[in-house]
């Protein structure tokens, strides 16, 4: 937890610098939280176009208040804020043309995994399958717990955090994510078993 | 609430939990290089002060200064031409000022006389009208009215 609120502290520090011009400093921002807020937004709209979009739009808002960003509060939680007022104004505009709607939601073109050890073939299959139940378990949640979870998930949020950026109490806040949890471990069943323990079972 | 529940939940927010651990496995997604250098370009652009920005403000500026010079030498013209104007006339002299109606005159002697109109002719629909007093007797002639005269 104390590593955590170094990084914070270092994360407004690195935003504080490039709002005074140093670049380099955005460039290490971005590199610490781009994968967590692309898959954030991946997840939570569901189509790799319009997450892409919302990721733009996110880190030029980020951007666009540089000169006014005071270190209040976690990078983080701003990040996630903006993110999520993002994530809600895109659910807006779909629902005042709900036949484009229909058409983006049956769409999920998450493109596939990256990363060395998914190469490796024999976990290929392993890792295809955990990611299409657990893909299709998250895409079977309400919109406000399939939230809470991925904030908790990409940003490392706490319980506090959450429901600050989603404005709900905190009780609500943790009440969603228990009841994301729950669904999830139900949805999942034997998926959650870790893969070491499956290899020693089955050898 | 089941107290079972909240003990999965404190084991997932302690990170111990294995949905966190798969659910980290599987999320390897990363946003692709080109949006990547969309998003750096736009940060690299947004702080470095744009020239023609600078170039724009300038040429506003100076506009905005031969705006106001072209306004200033035009103002007195414009002035004086109010001060001729009817209404102006008009409550000078309502209002008995000096000034005001010297300018009334040199207005009105420099002005071309006005055409005459002419009134209507009504002729049998107009009805002629009584005099509302009796006419005051004719004025004696001039001898006769200096002998009314009280001496003095």
């Amino acid at each position: 937890m104390l590593g955590a609120m170094e990084c914070v502290d270092y994360d407004g520090q690195l935003m504080l610098r490039y709002g005074h011009g140093d670049i380099r400093a955005f460039e290490a921002l971005y590199a610490r939280h781009k994968d967590g807020l692309y898959r954030y937004l991946l997840r939570h709209v569901r189509n790799a176009a319009v997450a892409s979009d919302l990721f733009q739009e996110v880190w030029s808002r980020v951007i666009a208040a540089r000169a006014r960003y005071t270190a209040r509060a976690k990078f983080t939680t701003f990040l996630f804020h903006i993110a999520h007022n993002c994530t809600i104004d895109y659910h807006r505009r779909q629902l005042a043309t709900p036949i484009r709607f229909a058409a983006d939601t049956s769409a999920e073109p998450i493109g596939e995994a990256a990363g060395p050890d998914h190469e490796r073939p024999d976990r290929r299959a392993e890792y295809d399958q955990q990611q299409a139940a657990l893909l299709s378990a998250l895409a079977a949640l309400p919109a406000e717990q399939r939230e809470a979870f991925l904030l908790r998930e990409e940003s490392g949020l706490g319980v506090e955090e959450i429901a600050k950026i989603t404005s709900v109490g905190v009780e609500t806040a943790k009440s969603r994510l228990r009841y994301a949890v729950r669904k999830l471990k139900r949805s999942l069943g034997e998926e959650l078993v870790p893969p070491a323990r499956v290899r020693a079972g089955a050898v | 609430m089941n107290p079972r529940d909240d003990d999965g939940l404190e084991e997932y927010l302690r990170g111990a939990s294995d949905l966190s651990r798969v659910y980290r496995r599987t999320a390897q997604h990363a946003p692709p290089p080109a949006l990547d250098r969309c998003v750096l370009d736009r940060a690299r652009a947004a702080r470095r002060p744009s020239r023609y920005r600078n170039i724009a403000a300038l040429a506003a500026a100076v506009l905005l200064t031969l705006g106001v010079l072209i306004a200033l030498a035009m103002l007195p013209r414009t002035i004086r031409r109010a001060d001729e104007s009817p209404r102006f006339l008009q409550a000078a002299v309502r209002g008995g000022d000096a000034a005001g109606m010297h300018l009334v005159y040199q207005t009105l002697k420099r002005a071309p006389a006005a055409p005459l109109r002419r009134t209507p002719n009504y002729g049998a629909f107009t009805r002629p009208t009584r005099p509302s007093s009796p006419r005051p007797p004719p004025l004696p002639a001039n001898g006769a009215a200096r002998h009314q005269t009280a001496p003095l």
